[in-house]
């Protein structure tokens, strides 16, 4: 992949595992005990979408800043 | 003015222009509830001393503008600064985030005029608040007349809004000498409770009455620097409007306290708290006038709510047009907005771009009042770049000529930076959690223009800190005390000192992380070129 668009899949990923991380807080429901922040399926799915999210930020970022350093 | 940056614009703004540019974000529609929400708080004296401290807190954040504002005279305000001091990332975010909330303004302001204007003239908008057809088309004319004259050269935009900032100045004053002549009860100020709720109550009134957000639309003339007439009135413009809008509402807030009739607002004295939910929460200052039998004022009251919001929306058009013109010149905006206009020398193409998202969010779909209060508020990203740069740029770019060099920068910056994290935390959750959120989304419009633009990953990197406070500060938020809709693991005062130390910890890495960025040295060969 060429250089640029490896530094835009790393922001784009960072972006997208911070929005789900925050999105997934923010979808926290109180449980049938009425236990606020218990989280709901949504949290958990979003969860996984940032944690996915986030390795693929590393992996690009690394190969990005490697690119540019090679330079 | 250097080529390359900025350059075109014609520097036509008077030191009075730019007051009233910088007391117009201070001086809007607010100022009728802030004294109310305020003593509901704090009482009395303890409300007085809680603008006091407010103004403090907003200055100390100001101040560290002030010497690269002035150094760097450049249309956008916050982008460039960032830009020049730590990168593409930091410029980019810090514009985004102001770009976003100032583009929501005019359209708001619109609506909010033909609310109060549905007052007078009947069809304007239904029984629940919605626009009529009617409605509709007034907004629209208002918005193209806030285009107009911004089209205009800078001089007639500058002399229009300082017109209408004049009334906006003397209807708060007028209200405040009437009450205070024909309505004032001195007894107010010795009744129980003066420091209502004591010190935590001081504490409340900055973040809760909206103390702090009064004060923060102070930076009107560091976005127009581009247009000062001298560099020097950048930073004075912004001292001076501060501690005059300090002291408007000072008084505003003695009148409000001494005009309160508590007998007629059905709550007895010395009760502040219960302010909030009686009578005045319908139009605080018009309630009062109303009791005193002041009718006139309340339909001079009325008049100004229809005026203030036209010349809000006015100005409010003017400034993410200088900031959009200042990303596409940084490269990640469309290279199309960086053109000024012929003849009046204003970003006419951002200008009709502002003025065209305005059209399609006059459309209210389900959750518009929520995403208002999200898109509005993302202003508060921008203010944590100015402490950030302060020190950063006296090293990288020694050379260039201040104007103004704050002393006790090395106090003040961290000091600065911590409040300004401290405002975005305030917002509480969920709001700072949608508002981190909105901007971090504009990460993906970056990432197109850095795969366009092929951005030094470098550089990038140098701005990811500002992308990690954001998102720790929405985590504390969350974490923080129930007062903010948090889930209260860090209970007040811990949140406080904790979001502080944190800040500081990030002010430090801002610090190991100021770079001398390409935009930088291009900015300093021009001038070195324009020199010789």
């Amino acid at each position: 992949m060429e250089s640029g668009m490896m530094k835009s899949v790393a922001i784009s990923t960072l972006a997208l595992a911070l929005i789900t991380f925050l999105l997934a807080l923010l979808m926290m429901q109180p449980n049938a005990q009425g236990i606020d922040d218990v989280p709901s399926i949504w949290s958990e799915i979003l969860f996984g979408i940032s944690a996915v999210a986030f390795i693929a930020f590393l992996v690009s970022y690394f190969k990005a800043s490697r690119g540019d350093e090679q330079h | 003015m250097a080529q390359g940056f900025s350059s075109g614009y014609k520097r036509d703004l008077s030191l009075f222009n730019l007051v009233m540019l910088n007391s117009m974000g201070m001086i809007g529609s607010g100022w009728l509830f802030a004294a109310l929400y305020t003593s509901s708080y704090a009482g009395s004296f303890g409300s007085i001393i809680a603008w006091i401290i407010g103004a403090a807190i907003v200055l100390l954040v100001a101040l560290t503008f002030m010497e690269v504002s002035t150094a760097f005279p450049l249309a956008g305000g916050s982008t460039p600064i960032g830009e020049f001091s730590h990168g593409k990332l930091a410029g980019f975010v810090v514009g985004w985030g102001a770009w976003i909330s100032d583009i929501m303004t005019p359209p708001i302001e619109a609506v909010a005029m033909v609310t109060y204007l549905s007052f007078f003239v009947k069809g304007l908008i239904t029984k629940t608040g919605v626009l009529l057809p009617l409605g509709y088309l007034v907004v629209v004319m208002v918005l193209l007349i806030i285009l107009i004259i911004n089209l205009q050269s800078v001089r007639i935009f500058g002399n229009v809004t300082s017109g209408i900032m004049i009334w906006k100045w003397a209807i708060p004053a007028l209200a405040v000498v009437t009450l205070i002549g024909f309505a004032f009860h001195p007894s107010n100020f010795a009744i129980s409770g003066s420091f209502y709720q004591g010190y935590s109550g001081i504490f409340y009134a900055l973040v809760l009455g909206g103390i702090v957000f009064s004060f923060e639309g102070f930076r009107g003339a560091i976005n127009m620097a581009a247009e000062s007439q001298h560099r020097d009135y950048i930073w004075k413009s912004v001292v001076v409007a501060l501690l005059l809008v300090m002291t408007l509402y000072i008084f505003i807030q003695v009148a409000f306290v001494g005009a309160l009739d508590w007998s007629r607002i059905g709550v007895s004295p010395g009760n502040w708290g219960a302010l909030s939910n009686s009578l005045l929460l319908s139009g605080p200052f018009a309630k009062e006038a109303e009791f005193a039998g002041l009718g006139w004022l309340v339909v001079i009251l009325l008049i100004d709510a229809v005026v203030s919001p036209g010349g809000a929306g006015l100005s409010y058009a003017a400034y993410p047009a200088r900031i959009f013109q200042s990303m596409a010149e940084f490269g990640y905006a469309p290279a199309w907005f960086k053109n000024l206009t012929d003849k009046s020398k204003v970003p006419g193409r951002a200008l009709v771009l502002g003025f065209l998202i305005g059209l399609i969010f006059l459309y209210e779909f389900p959750g518009w009042h929520l995403l208002v209060g999200i898109l509005t508020s993302t202003l508060v990203i921008a203010y944590v770049i100015g402490p950030a740069t302060n020190s950063v740029i006296r090293k990288t770019a020694p050379e260039v000529e201040r104007k103004y060099t704050l002393k006790g920068s090395k106090i003040i910056a961290p000091l600065g930076f911590m409040f300004s994290s401290l405002i975005i935390y305030w917002s509480g959750w969920p709001l700072s959690g949608e508002v981190v959120i909105t901007v971090i989304a504009g990460l993906f419009m970056f990432g197109y223009f850095t795969a366009k633009n092929n951005f030094d990953m470098r550089e990038i990197r140098r701005g990811m800190w500002l992308i990690a406070l954001l998102f720790v500060i929405a985590i504390l938020s969350y974490l923080g005390p129930s007062v903010y809709g948090g889930i209260n693991i860090i209970p007040f005062p811990w949140d406080f000192i904790v979001t502080g130390l944190i800040s500081l910890g990030f002010y430090a890495i801002s610090q190991l992380n100021g770079v001398k960025s390409k935009s930088l040295q291009m900015y300093l060969e021009s001038l070195k070129q324009e020199a010789k």
